[in-house]
């Protein structure tokens, strides 16, 4: 069935949409990530403008999210101190983020930043996740015991100055790492359309050795706050918010996602790191083979007072 | 002025009177509104005409039928290898371009008029974007492939046997729309030939319209940017709320 949507100004396949959805939101919630980092690239492969992919992107996140937010809310697994740090340097970046994605649309060099941060960014991480999984793995095969953190391990990061103390987290660091991380959040999830859960629970653990019990948690409810402010903003600056598409990612991405959440639970968590760092992996790749090859056409159209 | 000028000046006026010798053409176009809903997904658009002439025609006329979506400015950008990545590297743009182009014809344009005429007249997809300031050598690769990917998206057709004679003097063809069609006004440009020479040309119209919740939702998105936000932000926290109570498991 054939759907029109009205601000991405093309007719798609309602199924599609609805499936797409439903696997995204499985994976997200068989992982605890928001799964921006598959759905943008999928939406920008069925021929939605990334423009419209992206801001459409940002609402899916905020319904699936909050739905995680809410749940460790209920187990008090959040740190409201370390989110409302977090979310005054996220909210700052995702203004960033959407007037960068601005400018980059008027530059006509869009789609090529898009690419290079997909590229950069899940990678890197895809690639970290591989090791320290891997790692884990053959530790737990040699019955050796698992790599606990150890309390009193201290990196560069608690060093700085204007430290503070995070209750229910039970750690004690200077805010500016705490606030650089949000920023540097809200600025990528506004320009590539992904909530970034991905890479903030690996930058809050290392950077910050924040417990297992709250970084979950807090990093859906940041996630949903950035994810809902640059909807709002992707919504006023660019119009580019399409509210029939949001609405079909939102219905199959929450279901999808409780399926997810029950699959994963018989198992172990390093081997669903390993998945995860796979599946980023190849999608990293993915962006790098479209960056060197020689595209099919050279040429590309953009209409200007149009969409892309 | 003496009486040798006056039978010169009356002599080209007769001329110039024959050769742009006109016939009326009457054309209506159906629909006059194409209305984009949610179900939409593609459409057509019916031309009939038929030539008014009181006398039966002396050859075959041929027609073509140019239809033009709202013109838009439109930017071509060429990728160039910087460093092993594909970067888009030059660009030229091209102003008035319409944003939908369809051209029917009785038959090949080649066999309707003169390459002169043809370009003149504007018949055929590369003619028909003269008025963006294309080159008129009309090969240009920045041309070429505007067309080419307009084509592959179905904004761009051309058919040669798209217009059939019905009698000798009334005439119909169909222009399809594609699920992306641009909306705006259309223009429906009708031209008469007759053994190689343009012998008559009438405009009509047509609009593409989004309506229901399509239009509502562009005015929100645009007019009230705002409220929509809100609204779908609202909506996002909501439907995770709508999840986390319905799948509730502690």
């Amino acid at each position: 069935m054939q759907l029109y949507l009205p601000i991405a100004d093309l007719a798609i396949n309602i199924f599609t949409i609805l499936a797409m959805g439903l696997a995204v939101g499985f994976i997200s919630g068989m992982f605890g990530v928001g799964g921006g980092f598959l759905m943008t690239p999928f939406l920008i492969f069925l021929g939605i403008s990334p423009g419209v992919a992206v801001a459409s992107v940002a609402s899916h996140i905020t319904a699936s999210s909050f739905s995680g937010a809410l749940s460790y809310w209920r187990r008090r697994a959040v740190d409201m101190q370390m989110v409302l740090i977090l979310l005054s340097g996220g909210l700052l970046g995702t203004f960033s983020g959407v007037w960068l994605f601005t400018k980059l649309r008027a530059l006509g060099q869009l789609d090529l930043m898009i690419g290079f941060s997909y590229l950069i960014m899940l990678t890197t991480i895809g690639g970290l996740m591989l090791f320290e999984s891997v790692r884990a793995i053959v530790r737990i095969r040699q019955n050796k015991p698992s790599l606990l953190r150890r309390p009193g391990a201290h990196t560069w990061v608690h060093g700085l100055p204007f430290k503070m103390r995070f209750k229910r987290s039970k750690i004690y660091v200077s805010v500016i790492p705490v606030w650089g991380i949000g920023y540097f959040i809200g600025v990528v999830g506004a320009v590539m359309g992904i909530g970034g859960g991905f890479v903030l629970v690996p930058m809050l653990i290392y950077f910050l050795r924040m417990p297992t019990v709250t970084v979950i948690g807090s990093a859906a409810v940041l996630t949903t706050s950035t994810m809902a402010f640059a909807t709002l903003m992707h919504a006023l600056t660019n119009h580019l918010v399409d509210a029939v598409l949001a609405l079909l990612l939102m219905a199959g991405g929450v279901i999808g996602a409780q399926f997810g959440a029950r699959s994963s639970q018989n198992m172990p968590a390093e081997k669903l790191r390993l998945l995860l760092g796979l599946l980023i992996l190849l999608v990293g790749f993915r962006f790098g083979y479209d960056l060197v090859t020689r595209p099919e056409n050279l040429y590309s159209i953009r209409a200007l007072g149009g969409d892309t | 002025m003496t009486l040798s000028a006056r039978l010169v000046t009356l002599f080209l006026c007769i001329l110039l009177n024959e050769s742009a010798r006109s016939e009326g053409l009457v054309v209506t176009v159906e629909p006059s509104r194409i209305a984009v809903s949610s179900s939409y997904n593609s459409g057509t658009v019916v031309v009939f005409g038929a030539v008014q002439t009181n006398t039966p025609p002396a050859a075959p006329y041929d027609v073509a039928v140019i239809v033009s979506g709202p013109p838009q400015t439109v930017v071509m950008q060429r990728k160039g290898r910087i460093g092993g990545v594909w970067v888009n590297q030059d660009s030229r743009t091209f102003h008035n371009v319409p944003s939908f182009l369809g051209v029917n014809t009785t038959r090949p344009p080649e066999a309707i008029a003169s390459p002169y005429v043809l370009r003149r007249q504007g018949i055929g997809l590369k003619f028909a974007l003269f008025g963006a300031g294309v080159p008129p050598d009309g090969d240009d690769p920045y041309l070429i492939n505007l067309v080419n990917i307009r084509v592959q998206r179905g904004l761009f057709n051309e058919r040669a046997a798209g217009v059939t004679f019905l009698s000798q003097t009334v005439f119909r063809t169909e222009i399809p729309l594609p699920d992306n069609v641009p909306v705006g006004d259309y223009e429906v440009d009708l031209k008469l030939f007759q053994n190689g020479n343009m012998v008559g040309e009438t405009v009509s119209s047509f609009n593409v319209a989004k309506v229901g919740v399509e239009e509502f939702v562009v005015k929100a998105a645009i007019n009230h940017s705002l409220f929509y936000g809100l609204s779908i932000m609202s909506m996002g926290l909501f439907t995770g709320w709508l999840a986390s109570v319905a799948f509730r498991r502690d």
